[in-house]
């Protein structure tokens, strides 16, 4: 029987790119409680509605975070369109599906790269963002930006991309399709990575269920949940669209459905690519959001369901915003998951969640 | 599957009924937001199943009203709790994970009840709006 | 070129940002922009750094972490605040939480704008920081006090 003490973990170590506090509470090696402490990143920007109106404050709301900076721009965009009452143009949804899979392609090789420095794999680190580099150079030539996108309007999008630069994507990610293929096989049939991974930090579908996980989180946890099954916008026109899941619940499953949504990604944007319709991009959005409407949305971003909620007062400015991200949704889980594990895993089972701080605390 | 959403009123006293209720129907938790408004804060819950959203609006709870916490039907409620706790200064009875006000560490207390003047010069010509009778919209301002 | 500037370590913390800055940070050092070429190496531990690369509007919970990072580094060393967030608050300089700016938490040398900043730019700024960095250590090797502020 071993004597508990407190390790604190965070908020600046190595591992986590986002200023997170753990305590720890583990007797020998073993954590046996974890008590989370967020707020370090906490800017209060939901207020901002009251000074900025409801087209600027979508650049505030790419801003909550870097990574899932398209997802936020295009929810936003689209929770105000159902509190107006705006159809976007075809064609503009299919431009901001394909930016917003390959903005979920970039933050899964990101989250890739940090899960296997995680466990000191530092070449596969610095191989999956030489791949990133290539998502980032196609974002730079279709928007001007490579973490911020800055390309969604409320009514549509601001830019169009060519039939031209559209073949330069595919074929782009046909060019990297070779490599990927290489690292995942790598990753997942290593033995050392299993060895890091299998087992470790397991959640049973019926805790996920009981924890209403979201993500692939949860999806490794085998619920099947996904928001782009509900088929909305350019979703809607996809062959064939099946979340991937696993039923493992460890941190390989996680990492396995990862890799393979990667995949899922690339097909998508080609599929779309192939039969995007022509049209206008954008229309024009004019007059207020009535008083007291309110509308609410959903968006499957790279980490799960992010919640939107608008409610106008008849004015130009919002008279609320609301973003929960599925990290805060995932923070239960995360704190099941650590129960029990050995204190050298927690950078793993932290990073398997795949959480995105700033995004939660806005 | 198709997703559609709605809002309903809820009353402040059937919020922990209606989180016991949905959990044994299989409803999914989604979240807990706070709007302010002038003399109160009105809470939307949400919940999902099968693609239906539904966001349960409980209005004007008074500043320094009790409401009953779900997160011991619902755990991962803890989060949006303690958040609305801290940043409304609603509240909020028996938080599985309570954080007792430290869950942000603010420079002002209760800090989305501080209507700015910016906010309150727009929040007063809503009003004078409403008592025209007109309600903006697609038209714009009339 | 004075003696650590040959190969200035630094240690990067994200102080309230919104990630985008702290991506190019890590992107900076990655394959692509190769910032290991200069002898660059992120380090987590304060005491090996002779860099400090903050990103963020830094906000009130944050203070604090960032000065300890910043007490813990040894002279002579050198602040990059990194993205606009870091510099003067960026697009959240009026938000309820946030300071505005890093330099309002610690002494910064030198400023890179961006949102999010390029990796070109924080090269930039990483050997202009090595510049200030070679001062210095010569004022310590003449017998200088170090600033105090």
């Amino acid at each position: 029987m071993g004597k508990a003490s407190v390790i604190p973990f965070g908020p600046q170590h190595p591992v986590l790119p986002e200023p997170l506090h753990l305590d720890l509470v583990v007797e020998d090696e073993t954590v046996v409680d974890c008590i989370p402490q967020i707020g370090f990143v906490h800017r209060g920007l939901e207020k901002l509605v009251e000074t900025r109106d409801y087209n600027q404050f979508i650049y505030v709301a790419e801003r909550i975070c870097g990574i899932c900076a398209m997802g936020h721009s295009l929810g936003y965009a689209e929770t105000v369109e159902s509190l107006m009452g705006v159809e976007v143009p075809k064609r503009a949804e299919y431009l901001r599906v394909i930016w917003h899979e390959l903005s979920r392609v970039h933050s899964h090789l990101l989250w890739l790269g940090l899960a296997a420095d995680a466990f000191g794999f530092e070449s596969m680190f610095m191989h999956c963002w030489r791949l990133r580099e290539r998502i980032l150079d196609i974002f730079e030539k279709t928007t001007g930006g490579r973490v911020i996108l800055s390309v969604v309007c409320v009514g549509g999008v601001v830019r169009d991309i060519d039939a031209q630069t559209l073949k330069e994507i595919v074929a782009v990610l046909d060019d990297i399709r070779g490599d990927y293929e290489k690292i995942v096989k790598t990753l997942l049939t290593d033995t050392s990575v299993k060895n890091r991974t299998v087992g470790v930090g397991s959640i049973s579908r019926e805790e996920a269920a009981a924890l209403s996980m979201v993500g692939p989180f949860g999806r490794a946890s085998g619920l099947p949940y996904d928001v782009r099954s509900f088929g909305r916008g350019a979703y809607g026109d996809l062959a064939d669209f099946q979340p991937v899941t696993d039923d493992q619940g460890d941190c390989f499953a996680r990492v396995k459905v990862r890799c393979l949504e990667v995949l899922q990604s690339f097909d998508i944007v080609k599929e779309l690519a192939a039969r995007i319709p022509e049209g206008d991009i954008a229309v024009k959005v004019k007059g207020n959001p009535a008083d007291g409407a309110q509308a609410s949305n959903v968006l499957e971003q790279p980490r799960g369901e992010c919640y939107y909620y608008a409610r106008g007062n008849g004015s130009k400015y919002l008279d609320r915003m609301r973003m929960r991200t599925p990290t805060s949704q995932n923070l239960a889980g995360m704190t099941v998951a650590l129960k029990g594990c050995d204190l050298a895993d927690v950078n793993m089972i932290i990073l398997t969640i795949d959480p995105c701080i700033s995004c939660t605390e806005r | 599957m198709q997703f559609t959403s709605a809002f309903h009123d809820m009353a402040a006293g059937t919020i922990y009924a209606d989180a016991q209720a949905r959990l044994a129907d299989g409803w999914r938790y989604v979240q807990i937001l706070a709007v302010n408004k002038d003399d109160g804060v009105d809470l939307v819950y949400s919940y999902m199943k099968d693609g239906y959203l539904d966001n349960m609006v409980v209005r004007d709870v008074p500043r320094g009203a009790h409401v009953a916490s779900i997160s011991d039907v619902f755990l991962e409620a803890f989060v949006c709790e303690n958040e609305i706790h801290d940043l409304f200064g609603v509240a909020i009875d028996g938080i599985a994970i309570d954080f007792l006000g430290n869950f942000y560490q603010l420079s002002t207390e209760k800090p989305m009840t501080i209507i700015s003047p910016a906010a309150c010069r727009e929040g007063e010509a809503a009003q004078n709006r409403r008592r025209q009778g007109c309600q903006g919209g697609e038209e714009g301002r009339c | 070129m004075g003696y650590s500037s040959k190969s200035p370590w630094v240690i990067h913390y994200d102080g309230s940002s919104c990630n985008g800055c702290d991506i190019e940070v890590l992107a900076t050092l990655c394959p692509g922009f190769d910032g290991e070429r200069f002898g660059v190496i992120n380090t987590g531990n304060p005491k090996h750094a002779d860099i400090f690369l903050v990103t963020g509007s830094v906000n009130e919970q944050n203070i604090g972490v960032v000065k300890e990072i910043y007490d813990q580094m040894l002279e002579p060393k050198v602040v990059v605040a990194c993205g606009i967030c870091a510099c003067s608050g960026g697009i959240f300089h009026d938000c309820y939480n946030v300071i505005g700016g890093v330099d309002k938490a610690i002494p910064v040398d030198v400023y890179a704008p961006g949102c999010a900043v390029r990796p070109e730019a924080l090269i930039d700024a990483i050997v202009e920081g090595v510049a200030v960095l070679d001062q210095k250590a010569q004022a310590i090797k003449s017998g200088e006090k170090p600033r105090e502020d």
